[in-house]
């Protein structure tokens, strides 16, 4: 492995960006209730959209005809199909009564998940030629589950056949449901599957709790080569090689370094990932021999230097210091003084990082995405930064 | 800084940067709403979204609390109050800061209850636009900061009642 | 029907939440599952018997903690003994001084459970008057694993 860490600040934006996707040249980002669209790598923007009265949540470009999807608190979702006069909207009413968390189109393009906050319910949204309208079904999770909780940002399509999908709660639940639709779906491709003979749709096929400790479920993605084999994030900042299959932890490590949790997850190829998220800094790991998992690299070059110092709650090294546009602590206190003892009135206000050009995120990683060698993150910061690997 | 509060100040800091990993997290029992957490009304509280409460006790006169959940974070802190005139310094003090906690966002208008000085109230909201790491280190100072201001309010009000009960006197010397 | 404003409408709706997880039903969920170990009030006397023997000796060795660190007592039949138990555990704790090398020997799993124990003792009033001391072995925990050690505190959901 070469060690060049290239990485490139594509945008800085005002608001953070809660996720990104991109996918043929094209770059969709949320910008709170605002769609973004841009062309890559060129990065001029061709449309800006502001369906949602709530903030965006997730964004989605589908693989096979670039339709997008947007997830909003507002409880609906709405798609961009794109045509000869740009997008034409249309809007999912999702009968769900809390926020939309996530979205997620199948390969093929023919419908797509959504994960709700409301009972941890999930649904599989697709499009009804007759009635022209969009149709959402949903599958509520059996209750056994120990929780009624939310559903996080955490669920994955079956690489293998496109109509499982394997989700996670914010009680560190992990489920695997069919969403097997007459219409749409090949039966050949589930022959063979891991995970049973007969999958009708909402049928539950797995339901286990990885390590046992109710530690909420951030990502789960599947091994690209291996579908009854998942990696989770929790929240305890964990990253798990699971068998979901068998329902027992292969293994399961943590980042001593920076000792945060992570958001997301992508495999950039059969044994190589990439996490992200609390640590400021894209990781790379890889599985070996299919038991453990190992860290392979920092991503992000610069910020190694803060997290070493950040172990054990020892003072962090003062020269990362000056680099500070915000108002420090002893600043606020400062202020504070005066207005005690002076009777100094003045307003406390943060700065926003706008103005910081650096290509390092100085805030969480919100999303990744990866396509051919270069590995795009976005931040609270509303930064996006390449990287190539 | 004396040999023992260095390690009381290390694990808070450590505590608390391990609880101030926050997200964004619309309500899942109110629709379109989206509310710190831990200040919801422990009735209709769901236990999933709140994390572990830290207590840390130097002993019981100096302590603090850290409530964690997932879009927000308590922080109570007890200073150290060793006699009549401290408890009445720390109560004027923390009542100032109180009453103007606009100018500062993340201080909360009351400490959670009699047993504590005073509180902070971390949202996601202050997380996403002032770098995490900077509110935990403001905190800390603050926590040191403020012994120091108690006592040196105390030397100085010690003080004045020395000078004043002296000029006082002084009209009775012949 | 006087006070219909009062009514709570979410809950005729089988579709909203009118079923919360609360502390209590989430250790009971994990008992039933069988995840966490309910100790009855003969095995958590053994244990409370076995640590007092050792404390009574005077043996405050390495060995005392790998007692604590082996029995997790997250739920116990009776409440009072749990208590009493804890009441050792922080003797322990007070009494031992070479910090820095029992902690080489304990691994990071133990090392979260010690921090449990460590929390909860510091939770209650009647501990509290040695604070320090536990904070020097919270402080000993955090600089060995890092922060990721307090993380995994605040998220597990099995709690002493």
């Amino acid at each position: 492995m070469v060690n060049n860490n290239l990485s490139k600040l594509l945008l800085s934006l005002k608001e953070p960006i809660r996720s990104f996707s991109l996918n043929n040249n094209i770059l969709a980002l949320s910008q709170e209730e605002t769609l973004l669209i841009y062309t890559y790598p060129k990065l001029e923007l061709i449309g800006s959209f502001k369906e949602h009265d709530k903030r965006i949540t997730s964004i989605d470009i589908c693989q096979a005809d670039g339709k997008i999807l947007t997830t909003s608190e507002d409880r609906t979702c709405v798609v961009y199909a794109p045509g000869r006069s740009g997008y034409t909207t249309s809007l999912v009413v999702t009968r769900f009564l809390k926020s939309i968390n996530f979205g997620k189109w199948n390969q093929s393009g023919g419908k797509f998940f959504i994960c709700s906050a409301d009972m941890g319910q999930l649904g599989v949204c697709y499009f009804d030629h007759e009635t022209n309208w969009w149709i959402s079904k949903h599958i509520s999770p059996s209750p056994t589950h120990l929780s009624g909780g939310s559903l996080t940002q955490g669920a994955s399509w079956d690489p293998e056949n496109d109509v499982l999908v394997t989700f996670g709660d914010n009680f560190g639940n992990l489920t695997t449901v069919s969403t097997f639709l007459k219409k749409l779906d090949d039966k050949e491709r589930l022959k063979g599957s891991p995970y049973g003979e007969k999958f009708p749709f909402g049928k539950i096929l797995k339901e286990s709790m990885p390590n046992a400790n109710g530690a909420a479920i951030n990502d789960v993605a599947y091994l690209p080569k291996d579908s009854s084999k998942v990696v989770i994030l929790q929240n305890d900042g964990s990253i798990t090689l699971f068998d979901n299959v068998n329902g027992t932890t292969i293994t399961r490590v943590f980042d001593s370094a920076s000792g945060k949790p992570f958001n997301k997850i992508e495999f950039i190829s059969a044994t190589e990932f990439i996490v992200a998220g609390f640590n400021d800094a894209p990781l790379l790991y890889t599985i070996e021999n299919g038991s453990s998992i190992k860290f392979l690299k920092n991503l992000s070059g610069a910020s190694k230097s803060n997290q070493t110092a950040k172990i054990g709650g020892q003072q962090a090294g003062a020269e990362e210091e000056e680099e500070q546009q915000f108002a420090s602590g002893i600043q606020a206190l400062k202020m504070f003084k005066d207005m005690d003892t002076r009777g100094k009135q003045q307003a406390y206000s943060p700065s926003s990082s706008s103005n910081d050009e650096t290509n390092v995120h100085v805030m969480p990683i919100t999303d990744i995405s990866f396509d051919t060698d270069t590995l795009i993150s976005s931040g609270l910061d509303g930064k996006l930064i390449e990287y190539s690997i | 800084m004396s040999q023992s509060l260095k390690p009381y100040l290390n694990v808070v800091e450590s505590s608390l940067e391990a609880c101030i990993n926050l997200t964004n997290f619309p309500s899942q029992e109110v629709e379109r709403h989206n509310r710190p957490e831990i200040e919801v009304d422990p009735s209709r509280q769901s236990a999933e979204l709140l994390y572990q409460p830290i207590h840390i006790v130097r002993n019981e006169f100096e302590k603090v609390l850290i409530e964690p959940s997932v879009n927000s974070l308590r922080m109570s802190i007890k200073i150290k109050q060793s006699d009549e005139i401290e408890k009445i310094l720390v109560h004027k003090f923390t009542n100032f800061l109180e009453q103007r906690s606009d100018s500062f966002a993340i201080l909360r208008r009351k400490p959670i209850s009699e047993e504590y000085s005073i509180s902070f109230l971390i949202t996601n909201k202050h997380t996403e636009t002032m770098k995490s790491r900077e509110l935990v280190k403001f905190i800390i100072e603050f926590m040191e900061e403020v012994d120091k201001e108690v006592s040196e309010m105390k030397l100085f009000l010690n003080a004045r009642a020395r000078f004043v009960a002296e000029q006082y006197l002084t009209e009775f010397i012949y | 029907m006087e006070d219909w404003r009062k009514i709570d409408i979410d809950s005729l709706d089988s579709s909203t939440r009118n079923k919360r997880l609360t502390q209590d039903s989430i250790l009971n969920n994990f008992i039933e599952k069988g995840i966490i170990h309910t100790y009855s009030s003969e095995e958590l006397n053994n244990l409370i018997g076995e640590l007092s023997g050792r404390i009574s000796k005077n043996d405050f060795s390495s060995s005392l903690l790998d007692i604590v660190v082996k029995y997790p007592v997250y739920a116990s039949q009776d409440p009072e003994l749990k208590l009493k138990y804890l009441q050792l555990v922080n003797n322990c704790l007070v009494n031992l001084k070479d910090i820095d090398s029992i902690m080489k020997q304990l691994s990071q799993d133990d090392a979260d459970l010690l921090l449990k124990y460590c929390y909860k003792i510091m939770s209650l009033k009647q501990f509290q008057a040695n604070g320090q001391l536990i904070i020097n072995w919270v402080d000993k925990i955090i600089i060995k694993y890092g922060q990721g050690a307090v993380l995994r505190y605040i998220t597990d959901r099995k709690t002493i």
